[in-house]
């Protein structure tokens, strides 16, 4: 007995091409599209402050009975390279941690990362064992600040008033980028190993170098 | 002479010969997903002065449209000073370059600079009185990243001094 012929034989095969007409036109579409609204380049904001001529601690705390230590961490550039200091150190001591000084590299330019190990290690074994815990943030008024929520909107209270603030004394004739490369190690340290960021000042106050 | 073709081969059927649109679709995808990378729902809210090259900085801070001033280096042929800038352009100067440079320090003041904030800084207070705008003293600076420190300093000195005291710097992102 003869085998019946498979239906499949008489199925008329398709074409076997995919048919991209319509994905093509939707990527027609969508790159003027897209091309309109990109954005090549990424602009960002970097906030500054010049020191208050006052002295912030006194105005800022109003409800504060006594005022706060100071840890006074200055970064001032000169001809020589940077020299970073807290507790108004001067001089060359044998506690580098509280003054150093950061020689120029070969070809002239500011060792930055250097500076920003440095202020890492100020960080790490003076603000950051300085930590009393968390308050709840106020304006300029001393009015508590609330988070949209409703929830108080709470900072870290250390036992340094200025414990989130650098001054950066230059010269005049510094460049701005330098400057903004300053104020990048300043405000945060990425470990090189683990990629961990570390938010170390924030704050930075400009000066001048006399 | 040479022979007629016959029928058969004149009407032979050619082969299809569509458009190999493979190689097309790889560089649209390659060009979508570039795009997609630089897709901004905001829209540019600063935009950069042209001959200007900003600084660039590890900060995420995204920028808002404010007043906002230009220092400029005087690159490409452009005159040293500060600038008003609105929409990406420069529209008037302020203060020449001769009161920019690094030795020049006899005074932290800009007076263009000054007298144009002050007109600005009273416009917004009546602003706020009439409807309730909040005056918050924000301004934006734009400045090239070859400008000396001095210069950066004076700007600073004056615009607090002309009641804004919220200054950012605009940079470029580093990626």
């Amino acid at each position: 007995m003869a085998f019946k012929p498979s239906q499949k034989r008489k199925v008329e095969p398709g074409s076997d091409e995919l048919d991209l007409t319509p994905i093509m036109n939707l990527v027609v579409v969508l790159i003027p599209l897209l091309l309109a609204t990109a954005e090549f380049v990424k602009l960002g904001l970097l906030e500054t402050r010049l020191p208050s001529a006052g002295g912030a601690s006194a105005a800022s705390l109003p409800d504060q009975e006594t005022p706060k230590e100071k840890m006074n961490l200055v970064v001032a550039v000169d001809s020589l390279g940077i020299s970073v200091s807290c507790f108004n150190q001067t001089a060359e001591t044998e506690n580098t941690l509280y003054y150093n000084r950061i020689p120029r590299l070969g070809d002239g330019s500011l060792d930055f990362d250097a500076l920003g190990e440095h202020l890492y290690d100020v960080h790490s074994q003076v603000v950051t064992p300085a930590l009393l815990g968390e308050v709840q943030n106020k304006d300029e008024k001393g009015k508590p600040i609330f988070n949209p929520d409703g929830t108080p909107q709470m900072v870290n209270d250390y036992k340094y008033s200025d414990a989130e603030k650098i001054v950066i004394a230059a010269p005049n004739a510094m460049e701005f980028q330098d400057l903004v490369n300053l104020m990048d190690r300043a405000r945060s340290y990425v470990d090189p190993a683990s990629k961990q960021e570390t938010m170390m000042f924030p704050s930075p106050l400009l000066g001048k170098v006399q | 002479m040479a022979a007629a073709p016959s029928f058969m081969r004149k009407h032979r059927p050619q082969p299809e010969e569509g458009m190999p649109l493979a190689s097309m679709m790889d560089l649209m995808t390659i060009i979508l997903l570039f795009l997609l990378k630089s897709y901004s729902a905001t829209g540019a809210l600063v935009t950069q002065v042209d001959k200007l090259e900003l600084p660039s900085s590890t900060i995420d801070e995204n920028p808002k449209s404010v007043l906002s001033i230009v220092i400029d280096a005087g690159r490409g042929g452009s005159l040293p000073g500060v600038y008003v800038e609105r929409e990406g352009e420069r529209l008037e100067m302020l203060d020449g370059g001769e009161l920019l440079s690094a030795t020049a320090t006899t005074s932290m003041e800009l007076p263009g600079l000054k007298s144009y904030l002050q007109e600005n800084a009273s416009e917004a207070r009546e602003l706020e009185e009439r409807f309730g705008i909040e005056f918050k003293g924000e301004i934006t600076i734009q400045a090239d990243k070859a400008v000396n420190y001095n210069s950066v300093l004076k700007v600073l000195q004056t615009c607090a001094d002309a009641g804004y005291r919220q200054t950012e710097f605009v940079i470029i992102k580093a990626e």
